[in-house]
Formats: structure tokens, C-alpha cells, sequence
């Protein structure tokens, strides 16, 4: 949530980016994909929501190629998570054919729709969602004894 | 309406909304696979894992075409999430959520 009120105030904080050479910008993503490994392994979240803002407001990035770079950087992390869950036997096959049809059409509209936004509205977005995701998550009672089997979820992406 | 349209219906949501923002959809597909599909929660979990990856390829050639991926940054940001996983992958299961959540939350 912190993140999200940084993002909307992102027009009025000075550029810090421009003040970071490029061998400083190299160790924050190395830093920021750590961290967000380490999280994405811990609670099954993709990493955009850490990828994305670090992105926006370290490394001075566009809202747009943000976004793009995050979903390119989610491949192999991706890959290597749905390979751990396929031993596991974690892995719903009937589903995937159409899942994944509708995935490449939705996220191809999706992108598409992404380019055609104002990059203010693109961020405004972004931290809307960061904010109702963030809530979600506060709401979530603190650790029940049957976690696993609860039906609604917080942050996974 | 069929199985098969319920999964693209879904697929499209999260496609769509994955894309939109530079996320992996899981945020739209999980519940809707727990919800509508009555998917275990971990099965949930691994699948959505899986489709992450097709977000993440169409996603990202959509934003390529429009010239907005650095892939530099991507290669950067990749690869020590590719070792890490494995450290926090047995975490998920047993240990109690809240604490981290709510961390993430005010994140």
C-alpha cells in the first residue's frame, strides 16, 4: 500500500533515477529479483507487484516498459515454479488447453489496451490494484490453522 | 455452458488483466479457479503457475511489438528468482501465512 500512495505521488518526487549510475541501477535488480524470488517462492505470487513499482520508481522506468519487462522477467520464474508444482502433482491438466487459449488472446487485448492508456492512467491503475490488493491482504485473518484450504486468496499474480 | 468455454472465459480475465498491468494474472485466475472450478487451493496454485508462463511470453511480445520491454533489465531481474524459489517453495504449505501477508499488504 505504501508503494501504491509512492506510485500515484510519483509525478511530484524528485527524479532519482537520473542521480543513479548505471552500475547502481545493475546491483537494484539484482536486489529487487532476489527479493522478489524469494517471495514468489514463499507465497506463490509471480513477482509483478514487487517487479513493477521497483522498476517505476527506482530505475525511472516508463509505466509501460515496466509492465513489459516484468511479464518477459515472469517466463523463467514461471517455468520453474509450474516445474516444482508438476512433480508435485499440483497441476490441473484438463484445464490447461483453454486456459491457455484464452491467456495468449487476453493478455495479447491486455497489452494492447495497456499502450493505448495515457501512462498517468496506466499507473493510476496499476496502484489502484496494488491498493485493493494490499487491503485484501491486511484483511486476511493472521495465520488460521487450515490456511491451505481457504477458498479466497490474497496476492498471487 | 461447457468446461471448455468456462477455461477460456477465464483465461481471456486473466489474460487480459495480467497484461494490462505487467502482472501474471494469478490475482484474477486463483479465485476464480478455487471459486468457479472448485480447485484445491495449492492445485489452484500450481496451475496458475503454468499459466504464467503464457502470460509472460504474450504478454511480453505484445510489448515488445509496441517497443516498451527492456530486456537487459529482464535478464537482470530474472535469474536469481529462477534459484530462489526453491528456498521458499517448501515454506508455503506449512508455515502460517498471516504475518508475511500483512508485510506484503502495507508493501
Amino acid at each position: 500500500m505504501l508503494v501504491a500512495l509512492l506510485l500515484i505521488s510519483k509525478p511530484y518526487l524528485p527524479p532519482i533515477a537520473e542521480a543513479l549510475t548505471l552500475w547502481v541501477k545493475v546491483v537494484i535488480f539484482l536486489l529487487a529479483g532476489s527479493f522478489t524470488g524469494f517471495l514468489s517462492g514463499m507465497m506463490g505470487v509471480g513477482g509483478g507487484t514487487i517487479m513493477v513499482p521497483a522498476m517505476v520508481l527506482v530505475a525511472g522506468f516508463t509505466q509501460y516498459t515496466a509492465h513489459g519487462t516484468s511479464l518477459l522477467a515472469m517466463v523463467p520464474i514461471g517455468f520453474a515454479g509450474a516445474y516444482t508444482h508438476w512433480r508435485l502433482g499440483n497441476v490441473s491438466t484438463g484445464i490447461l488447453p483453454g486456459l491457455i487459449l484464452g491467456i495468449l488472446l487476453g493478455s495479447y487485448l491486455g497489452g494492447s489496451l495497456a499502450h493505448l492508456l495515457s501512462e498517468e492512467r496506466l499507473r493510476l491503475i496499476f496502484a489502484v490494484i496494488l491498493l485493493w490488493t494490499g487491503i485484501k491482504n491486511l484483511r486476511t485473518p493472521k495465520s488460521k490453522p487450515k490456511e491451505k484450504d481457504k477458498p479466497t486468496d490474497g496476492p498471487v499474480d | 455452458m461447457g468446461q471448455t468455454s468456462i477455461n477460456l472465459l477465464i483465461g481471456v480475465a486473466a489474460g487480459f488483466f495480467g497484461g494490462l498491468i505487467g502482472v501474471g494474472g494469478g490475482i484474477v485466475m486463483i479465485p476464480l479457479m478455487v471459486g468457479v472450478l472448485k480447485m484445491k487451493q495449492h492445485m489452484a496454485h500450481g496451475t496458475s503457475l503454468v499459466a504464467l508462463v503464457f502470460t509472460g511470453l504474450s504478454g511480453a511480445i505484445t510489448y515488445a511489438l509496441n517497443g516498451s520491454v527492456d530486456i537487459i533489465a529482464a535478464v537482470l531481474l530474472a535469474p536469481q528468482q529462477f534459484l530462489l524459489p526453491g528456498l521458499g517453495q517448501n515454506l508455503p504449505i506449512p508455515c502460517p501465512k498471516g504475518n508475511s501477508r500483512y508485510t506484503l499488504g502495507v508493501f
